[in-house]
């Protein structure tokens, strides 16, 4: 019996526990805490990328790619229907998987930089990995609701505990979003299996016939549940006030894994469980992307705050991924998945720069900024590159996914494709703007000690560099194993 | 030919030389050593080159990797494989570019290695200009339009570093970031434009025959997009018709107008000027006129779109003519270089929009060495005087000669005899049209209007350039010693001579009339590039032709001598002090363009501050009464705030591991309870 993904699940969960034991009344002991959590996180990772994702490139290079990692075991029946302690990593979860167990990691590191509560800290980071990678994994509605609740207490005390000033009103905001978003997912749940008449919560199942009215209330409920976890407009404040008001290592988890969580969960429940609804208001998806990618791009020109604006281009990144997601084509949504892991690696790498900048200048105004590339030029360099990526720079992580989800959303909504691509030169803009107030031009006074980048930062930052550079350079070889992952959601399109 | 493999080494070479000069710890050594692999890549770029020659009647070669590969299951939707592939071609076209951006970005690096010596950025400079290398002649071998892609957006970043070197300089980053924006403008038509190709053509490709070694006709390929606009007028492509060719045109039109800085995107290539010389060299010589190569390579679009060579000769032409003027009344040499670059490109896409595929192929072909030549010599003319202000130079033909014999041959070249005017003329005159059809008599008379104008105007503005900088005595000015104007150093002029020597050998291959040379029993017809460069089976016949050459001259005429009666030594004194007033004064301001620019960046920032006030005053507070609840909630956790909060915490940590530990053993059965 195969346990690949119950250890990538549980592990961090397992090694949070050993921490509880562990005391941290010195340094020495709080080092020992922090080596213990990056282990959790570490076997999370190893696993996931050299057993998982290796071995489905494997398959994939061999010419077959049907095998999926499954553990599948009865729950509870005892119900209206049962439920299944049912884990499923297909071509969809295993990039994913990647992507959040790297951004866990450098998270782990980062946590060398908490010297309050360390032990606290470490095991919320743990117990949220445990979480986020069991909504990845999760083929059960139950499970999935479970794992998705689990996510709420560890990451409102994470902004709570460790946030700036406003982090109480910040995490207030993010437990209330994500409630909501809760509460919505369980009612799509009950919608389908109320409806449907479903004797079983198995994701996979097929569930058929739904009225029309059911079909468009469990669509328009599940799109709204996600959307407030991807942060899209007009639910995207919340992502805002987090983002600028965490810990740089929070914040970083915040942009690097849960927006994707929401894009993941609109792929595989609002599209696959009411594909009909779907394809029937993909115009009014696309234009909210549209609207959403402009919102996030030209509002993020406004802003003063480093880390709001990065929120800001976060809303936009994620209005790129809404419109593979309403054109529902296959190419369109490989690219969507290629986008949501450039949009995590390159997001988290500007929130640790930004968090660096902060601590260095003990300011978070961009105004206040400037000329700081003499002084720390790696810091810039690590900017530009994350930049760079979500411009859409190739050999880079944002490239492929980009052109992938233009090419894949044109055919079927041209208007909003054009846009959207329009889009992406204010998104330039505001990005290399942004880049000539904080780093270049004439150097401050102030800011004449500011030290590059140390030993610990580039620990943190190399590995996002790397997969930037990775997945933009080896990008086809992961394309047939998501798109082997894809082809259930386009199949239940097709209405097959 | 398995030597056309060489090809790959082209790009590839100074991608190393870049990797290279990292490792090195001497900065000088690292300049130098991306120099090397820059020369061997043209080296290589040249034996390519010569082996075409040899065997121009051959057909294409192709060699290629896949990038990505997927097989969507909507095939008939858009396609039936989703098939990216990168690698190089070798034909005429590609070669003849090649081995023209890998010598100009040689010459240029070797002359940056002592010019910029103790600059900002010198191992940056090597390593991103190597980068750029690898992009351009990249570009240029590329097989398809994806290949190209890639390498057209990834011209655009390693200019921006290139551009980014003085970071210190707030002036420099601003107009780094603005060139970039607008570069990025460019990259996204022609994404736009690849998408729509593969979108229109993907069916299309599946039902050709795949080529030996694929396993299917690259729907990206420069070739199928060719058949498939001709499948496509015989009414055998579906979903796509004239009006599909039409709108593809438009928008590669439009990212190659971009990249060729027709007007009014001269002012990305003006951007670059405020950067090093060696920078913006490298920007007017190899990156500009990537636009007319891609125009070239997606010639069977552009020829087919109904209506869309006219219009696209009128932009060019149009195009020459604001750009001469604008150069006309600057005072500041690197913004009359990037006019006179703009301009000669603009009467190259004259002669493409006029059917006339190798003359317009050939104006971009010497604009690369053109451009380097003046670049160059307005490197050192900066660096002599320290000024770009050309009303401050004067005298340098006695003092500066090598640099003013430089000076002399451009303007010759760019005034009319390097034939980019006769080319432009010849192609409207004769007015072949590509399609099979024919240009309307007013279309060529307007165009010829239009040509002859903007070939009076370059050859007013060379002359201008040429008299001002040379004759006359040195201008005086307060903390300028002009006694001690003197040639550059010997390093910086040795590359000068290259160029000059480059830039009239490439001219003379293209001279109208000049036969294939005999060579024994072989016959190399690639020393006419006109024979060698060609679109469609056969070369155009191109012989002499006399009414071009004369309008040509008389523009060339009309241009010096008003250029010597306006700018001579009799009036130059007066003429370089006077204000510019009526249309002068608007030529001057560069018609306008960069105020205009500003303009939209000022309204964008304002509606950016509209959306975040509607951020604030209406999205926010609706958060903020979804999370009070939340905040009420948690202040009855606040009593829990104290040590034992973490106890409580750490219990119910236990318990729901505990719980969840054994309900998967339970139902995994692994427990003596079986909970299902």
């Amino acid at each position: 019996m195969s346990v690949i993904l119950s250890t990538i699940v549980w592990s961090p969960l397992l090694f949070a526990l050993i921490a509880l034991f562990l005391p941290e009344r010195d340094d020495d002991q709080r080092a020992r805490v922090r080596t213990v959590a990056l282990a959790g996180a570490g076997v999370s990772f190893f696993v996931t990328t050299f057993f998982a994702i290796l071995g489905q490139i494997g398959l994939g290079a061999g010419g077959g790619l049907a095998s999926a990692y499954q553990e599948n075991h009865t729950w509870f029946g005892n119900f209206l229907f049962q439920a299944h302690y049912d884990l499923v990593a297909d071509g969809i979860t295993l990039p994913l998987l990647v992507v959040v167990t790297t951004v866990f990691g450098c998270a782990v590191f980062h946590s060398w930089k908490v010297h309050e509560r360390v032990r606290l800290y470490v095991i919320l980071v743990l117990l949220l990995e445990t979480a986020v990678n069991g909504v990845l994994c999760s083929s059960d509605f139950v499970l999935f609701i479970v794992f998705w609740g689990l996510l709420l207490v560890p990451m409102y005390l994470l902004i709570r505990i460790w946030g700036g000033d406003g982090a109480r009103r910040a995490a207030a905001w993010f437990a209330g979003f994500h409630a909501l978003s809760l509460g919505l997912i369980i009612a799509t749940v009950a919608i389908i299996v109320v409806e449907a008449g479903a004797r079983s919560s198995d994701m996979s199942a097929g569930l058929t016939s739904y009225s029309v009215t059911a079909e468009t209330v469990g669509f328009w409920v599940s799109f709204a549940g996600f959307a407030i976890a991807m942060a899209i407009f007009p639910v995207h404040t919340w992502m805002l006030e987090a983002q600028s008001k965490a810990s740089a290592g929070v914040a970083t988890i915040l942009s690097g894994t849960m927006l994707l969580l929401g894009a993941y969960g609109m792929m595989r429940i609002s599209l696959v469980v009411f594909p009909t609804a779907a394809h029937y208001y993909s115009f009014a998806i696309t234009g909210l992307a549209v609207v959403g990618a402009f919102w996030g791009c030209i509002g993020a020109l406004r802003q003063d705050e480093l880390r709001r604006f990065i929120g800001y281009m976060n809303v936009a990144q994620m209005s790129l991924v809404l419109l593979a997601i309403g054109a529902e084509t296959s190419v369109a949504l490989v690219g969507a998945i290629l986008l949501l892991a450039g949009q995590a690696f390159a997001s988290a790498m500007l929130t640790l720069v930004s968090g660096a900048i902060e601590e260095r200048t003990r300011t978070t105004s961009i105004r206040a900024m400037g000329g700081l590339v003499t002084q720390a030029p790696r810091l810039a360099g690590f900017w530009l590159v994350a930049a760079a990526s979500v411009i859409g720079v190739p050999m880079l992580a944002g490239f492929t996914g980009d052109f992938m989800v233009f090419a894949g959303s044109f055919p079927g909504h041209r208007i909003a494709t054009v846009l959207v691509m329009a889009s992406v030169i204010v998104t330039t803009g505001g990005l290399l703007w942004v880049a000539n107030r904080v780093f270049f031009g004439p150097v401050r006074d102030q800011f004449a000690r500011v030290r590059d980048v140390t030993l610990l930062d580039l620990t943190v930052l190399f590995p996002l560099v790397a997969a930037v550079v990775l997945f933009g350079v080896r990008a086809g070889a992961v394309v047939p194993v998501i798109a082997n992952g894809v082809l259930e959601i386009t199949t239940r399109i097709a209405g097959g | 030919l398995a030597i056309y493999n060489a090809a790959w080494a082209v790009p590839l070479l100074p991608l190393l030389g870049a990797l290279a000069s990292l490792a090195v710890e001497s900065q000088r050594r690292a300049g130098q050593l991306c120099v090397a692999f820059s020369g061997l890549s043209f080296v290589v770029a040249a034996i390519v080159l010569g082996v075409r020659l040899t065997h121009a009647s051959a057909a294409p070669f192709d060699s290629l990797l896949t990038f990505l590969a997927m097989t969507p299951p909507e095939g008939a939707v858009f396609a039936t494989q989703f098939q990216a592939q990168v690698g190089v071609h070798v034909d005429a076209l590609s070669v003849s570019f090649a081995a023209a951006i890998a010598f100009a970005t040689l010459v240029i690096q070797a002359y940056a290695v002592n010019a910029m010596r103790g600059a900002d950025g010198f191992r940056r400079f090597f390593c991103a200009s190597s980068v750029l290398g690898f992009c351009t002649t990249g570009f240029v071998l590329s097989p398809n339009l994806f290949d190209s892609l890639i390498l057209w957006v990834g011209a655009s970043a390693s200019l921006y570093v290139l551009l980014s070197l003085s970071w210190q300089r707030a002036d420099t980053a601003r107009h780094a970031m603005r060139a970039m924006i607008i570069l990025t403008a460019s990259d996204i038509a022609l994404t736009l434009g690849v998408v729509f190709t593969w979108i229109k053509f993907g069916v299309f490709s599946s039902l050709l025959p795949a080529p030996a070694g694929q396993t299917i006709a690259d729907p990206f390929s420069f070739n199928v997009i060719s058949q498939g606009v001709i499948a496509t007028l015989h009414h055998g492509v579906a979903i796509t018709g004239p009006r599909a060719i039409l709108v593809m045109g438009i928008v590669f039109l439009v990212a190659a107008a971009v990249r060729s800085v027709q007007f009014p995107f001269t002012v990305w290539l003006a951007d670059t000027a405020s950067s090093a010389i060696p920078v913006f060299a490298l920007a007017a010589a190899t990156v500009a006129p990537l636009g007319i190569y891609l125009v070239a390579r997606i010639y069977p679009v552009v020829a087919h779109a109904p209506r869309a060579l006219p219009v696209l000769a009128l932009v060019g032409g149009g195009s020459a003519v604001l750009s001469a003027a604008t150069g006309i009344a600057q005072r500041s040499i690197t913004r009359i270089a990037v006019c006179a670059v703009a301009s000669e490109l603009g009467l190259g896409i004259v002669a493409l929009g006029m059917g006339g595929y190798s003359p317009g192929v050939f104006i971009a072909f010497t604009s690369v060495f053109t451009s380097t030549l003046l670049l160059l010599a307005v490197g050192n003319l900066v660096r002599v005087y320290r000024t770009d202000d050309i009303g401050e130079m004067g005298g340098a033909w006695v003092k500066v000669r090598t640099t003013s014999v430089a000076l002399a041959v451009w303007a010759l070249l760019a005034g009319g005899m390097g034939l980019s005017a006769y080319y432009a003329l010849s192609s409207t005159l004769s007015g072949v049209d590509p399609a099979g059809g024919v240009f309307s008599g007013s279309e060529r008379i307007v165009v010829t209007i239009v040509t002859v104008l903007a070939a009076a105007l370059v050859a007013l503005l060379a002359g201008r350039l040429l008299l001002t900088v040379t004759s006359g005595a040195v201008a005086r000015r307060r903390g300028f010693q002009h006694d001690r104007v003197a040639e550059v150093e010997s390093a910086l002029r040795r590359p000068l001579w290259i160029a000059i020597v480059a830039a009239v050998a490439a001219v003379l291959i293209g001279l109208p009339g000049l036969e294939p040379l005999h060579l024994g029993s072989g016959r190399i017809a690639g020393l006419t590039f006109m024979r060698f460069v060609f679109y469609g089976s056969h070369p155009q016949a191109i012989g002499l032709d006399g009414a071009a050459a004369l309008l040509a001259l008389l523009a060339l005429a009309s241009g010096f001598v008003a250029a010597y009666l306006g700018f001579g030594p009799a009036r130059r004194a007066a003429a370089v002090g006077a204000r510019a007033v009526g249309p002068l004064r608007v030529a001057e301001q560069g018609f306008y363009v960069e105020r205009l620019t500003e303009l939209a960046s000022e309204s964008l920032l304002q509606i950016a501050e509209r959306v975040s006030s509607f951020d604030v005053q209406v999205t926010a507070p609706i958060a903020a009464s979804v999370g009070e609840s939340v905040d009420e909630a948690a202040a009855v956790l606040g009593a829990f705030r104290n040590a034992r909060f973490a106890r409580y915490l750490a219990g119910s940590l236990v318990v729901v591991a505990i719980l969840a530990l054994l309900s998967v053993l339970a139902a995994t059965g692994h427990l003596w309870v079986h909970v299902a």
